[in-house]
């Protein structure tokens, strides 16, 4: 029942999980606004170009929100409640989000906390999920856009 | 968009059928009990009726789109009573119900038909709702499900708890929103809470489905159909003495900054596209509102479109609320009939109605003194959202 959770990977998508299972995050990056996107598009929402490519990225951001799920949403033998959801905005770009999750014995998270990506594997693919960080930030002025 | 070139057209009749859980009567049943009572509140015969609009789709996954039974749409409608003049149908696909309104205000305008039967149906499917034995796992939500975010109500729990840590907004702000509600729906007949009184320590302590959305902040699923008749306003002139007047309307136009999940921001500024679209359109403001019929789908949305709409500017919505407005006795009475929380998710067609029988005067003992202006919206911000303006003349 665990593969329910593993990722269908597509032809737009591969390049994303490519870099996971490398032990790294790649999201689009526009090559006329230079603007990032994720999830894969075939054009950019912002500009209209179709000219996009993979760029790996640093895999820091804040905790933008979080929730804990109490309602069991999915079958217990894939995965039991409760347990948090949480978007993660990275220091790229204001509203450059991906998506991660928290078991509660974990270190709990809040929203602005800094987190960094990790990865682990799920099935046949590597996911990349976010942990407080290990490293130190590169700026003292920390991961853009904190604020809507 | 200008209407003042245009005949024009009115809400003329509206009805329900019962609306159930753990339903005893069929889907199809059900909505041919709503249909006929809209016909008959007209003053109309089936034969009458020359347009049938609808937007049918089930609003979980898993719909197995049999007609009569888990969907009522226009194929439904078509084997189910003859329709002698009809001349006219849409079936919408996204839009939600105000599509559909604004359609057969399209068609009539264009002359394609005179009064159109507008219904929206419901299915209430048995067993744990919002449940996945099976989630989707690819496009956009292969990014989304391998960490458990798999339901809508995830979506709108996200967003609500960066509004609360934004705005400094509390959960017991908003127990006056469903508290008001729910006491509403003691005087609307159809109300599926109509004999449910609710406290505020009764809402705190609901079960938390995906914090900080609890079991009271989300809509109740129900089986059951209303619907509304819709004529040229010449017509209605001539035939009705009672008629609300569809004079603005907008649909949703902004994409979503991200296909992963719902964001505050989006709330504000896809909501505010709208609320200029509809304003412009039809030259009102939210100073001349007599009541909102705001949609509710989770309790959120309410402050959503209450700021979007610019009753109240962003962040202001829990303080709007706590000043009295949004009681029958305030300066913007608000989801008169107990909204989807509190009477039952008929995904807008309920605030379509209520919003029509407020500005005729036929809203019973619920009516609010001289309305005659009401605002209605027809799912989140985040959907493919719709707004009318009705006006009794």
């Amino acid at each position: 029942m665990m593969d329910l959770l593993e990722p269908a990977v597509d032809d737009m998508s591969r390049p994303f999980w490519e870099a996971a299972a490398r032990g790294k995050l790649a999201v689009q990056k526009c090559d006329s606004c230079a603007g990032y996107l994720h999830p894969p598009r075939a054009g950019c929402p912002q500009c209209g170009s179709a000219d996009l490519a993979f760029a790996e990225v640093s895999g820091r951001g804040i905790v933008h929100s979080i929730s804990r799920t109490e309602q069991a949403f999915l079958p217990a033998e894939v995965r039991k409640s409760p347990y948090y959801v949480m978007i993660v905005e990275l220091e790229e770009q204001p509203g450059l989000y991906l998506v991660s999750d928290r078991e509660l014995h974990e270190p709990s998270l809040a929203i602005a906390d800094r987190v960094e990506a990790h990865f682990i594997q799920r099935g046949t693919t590597w996911l990349p999920r976010f942990e407080l960080p290990t490293t130190q930030p590169t700026s003292s002025d920390g991961p853009a856009g904190g604020a809507e | 968009m200008t209407m003042s070139s245009q005949p024009g057209a009115a809400i003329v009749g509206v009805g329900h059928s019962s609306l159930q859980r753990g339903a005893q009567d069929s889907l199809g049943a059900l909505t041919a009990q709503a249909c006929m009572a809209a016909v008959s509140d007209a003053g109309l015969k089936p034969e009458d009726i020359d347009g049938l609009a609808t937007y049918p789709k089930a609003p979980y996954s898993g719909s197995a789109g049999v007609q009569g039974s888990d969907v009522a749409g226009i194929d439904f409608m078509l084997s189910r009573f003859p329709w002698p003049r009809l001349r006219w149908f849409a079936e919408l696909q996204t839009g939600m119900i105000a599509s559909a309104v604004i359609e057969a205000v399209h068609a009539i305008n264009a002359g394609a038909c005179e009064v159109a039967l507008v219904w929206r149906a419901l299915h209430n499917p048995t067993g744990n709702y919002g449940s996945y034995t099976a989630p989707s796992r690819s496009g956009d939500a292969q990014f989304t499900a391998p960490y458990g975010l798999v339901s809508i109500l995830q979506w709108h729990a996200l967003a609500y708890a960066r509004y609360l840590h934004e705005h400094g907004a509390s959960r017991e702000a908003m127990a006056e929103v469903v508290t008001q509600q729910r006491s509403n729906a003691a005087r609307n007949p159809v109300a599926y809470f109509r004999d449910k009184p609710l406290t505020k320590d009764g809402y705190l302590s609901s079960r938390m489905i995906s914090d900080p959305l609890s079991l009271l902040d989300c809509d109740l699923p129900i089986q059951g159909c209303a619907a509304v008749v819709i004529a040229r306003s010449d017509l209605s002139e001539r035939s009705w003495d009672r008629a609300a007047n569809i004079v603005g309307y907008a649909q949703n136009l902004a994409p979503l900054s991200t296909g992963l999940h719902y964001t505050l921001a989006d709330t504000f500024t896809v909501g505010r596209k709208l609320a200029d679209s509809l304003w412009s359109g039809c030259g009102l403001a939210p100073s001349d509102m007599d009541t909102a019929q705001l949609y509710d789908g989770f309790s959120p949305t309410i402050y959503y479109w209450l700021e979007a709409l610019g009753f109240c500017g962003r962040g202001e919505a829990p303080g709007f609320v706590s000043e009295g407005n949004i009681s029958p006795t305030g300066g913007l009475p608000l989801n008169t009939f107990g909204g989807s929380l509190s009477e039952g998710r008929l995904h807008g067609i309920g605030h379509v109605i209520e919003a029509a029988r407020q500005v005729t005067g036929r809203a019973g003992d619920r009516q609010i003194p001289d309305a005659r202006t009401s605002v209605v919206t027809t799912g989140s911000p985040l959907l493919r959202s719709g707004a009318l303006v009705l006006q009794s003349s």
